[in-house]
């Protein structure tokens, strides 16, 4: 689980520095969606962490899920007002979630 | 253009993304999923990109089967800077007109009792509205010999000879061989 976390935290920063690539390009749009991603990876790192630390992994699975629900339910939210930026930004949001899922489910099959 | 959507069309501009992909449909009208691929831009991305343009009024869209299919709109991209600035905001117009005679009325209010100036503004701005007031005493086109002038001019105040130079300074007046020609 280790690993797992440590891999999360080394997505986490390689997404801001490529966020702030970005930015130096002129690319603020991007780089936003870039840091949204990058956050999600540090925000299930934590997750992790913390439950790890109280001895208490099995419930990572099922805050994950919760993550889904709401995030899903924002992004059929964002598509009713036809906000383009925020479909953007919960579509991202799944997209590093559903990673985050898949390595977190190969993890603890090891 | 109007004032809005040229603001609409900078904010679009200023993403180097965005840039590339107007560069990218000046060789001709594209597929999205062309685009993102040639921009390296993911599926979602590109659509995000495609919407504001589509937004600014940019780039415009049709579907073609399950795809969608995008191409410049001209009529805004060949526009020049200018044509993109030019205020088109009768509302504001308004607003700076009706200032304008605010202030002109509050200026000749302050300097003028009745049909006499109290005093020559020393500011140019308060004097030039001064000038075109007592300007109004004469006929544009009409030729005025120099007494004629004066006499007019010193009805309103008894300093006529540097009102009658400030009017010729100003360009209100023409004067040649002592005949005097209101111009504006």
């Amino acid at each position: 689980m280790e690993e797992f976390i440590n891999a999360l935290k080394e997505i986490n920063a390689a997404l801001n520095q490529q966020a702030a690539e970005l930015r130096r390009q002129n690319k603020d749009d991007e780089a936003v969606f870039c840091t949204v991603r990058a956050n999600v990876y540090d925000i299930c790192a934590t997750v992790c962490r913390v439950h790890l630390d109280k001895g208490d992994i099995s419930a990572v699975g099922g805050i994950y899920s919760r993550f889904q629900e709401e995030w899903s339910a924002s992004l059929e939210a964002a598509k009713r007002q036809n906000h383009a930026k925020k479909i953007c930004i919960e579509e991202m949001k799944l997209e590093a979630l559903a990673d985050v899922c898949a390595r977190f489910a190969a993890a603890r099959c090891e | 253009m109007d004032r809005n959507k040229a603001i609409l069309v900078f904010k679009c501009l200023s993403d180097a993304s965005r840039i590339n992909i107007i560069s990218a449909l000046r060789s001709g009208e594209a597929y999205g999923e062309l685009l993102a691929q040639r921009l390296g831009l993911s599926a979602s991305t590109l659509s995000f990109h495609m919407k504001k343009l589509e937004e600014a009024g940019l780039v415009t869209s049709r579907k073609e089967q399950y795809y969608t299919v995008y191409a410049l709109n001209e009529q805004i991209t060949q526009l020049r800077l200018a044509d993109l600035i030019h205020d088109e905001c009768p509302e504001e117009e308004d607003a700076a007109r009706q200032r304008e005679n605010a202030y002109r009325q509050k200026v000749l209010e302050a300097f003028f009792d009745g049909e006499r100036l109290r005093s020559i503004p020393v500011q140019r701005k308060k004097k030039l509205i001064v000038l075109q007031k007592i300007a109004e005493s004469f006929t544009p086109g009409i030729v005025y010999d120099e007494a004629a002038v004066s006499e007019i001019i010193e009805r309103f105040h008894p300093d006529y000879c540097t009102l009658r130079r400030d009017m010729i300074s100003e360009g209100i007046f023409t004067r040649e061989n002592g005949q005097y020609v209101r111009i504006k």
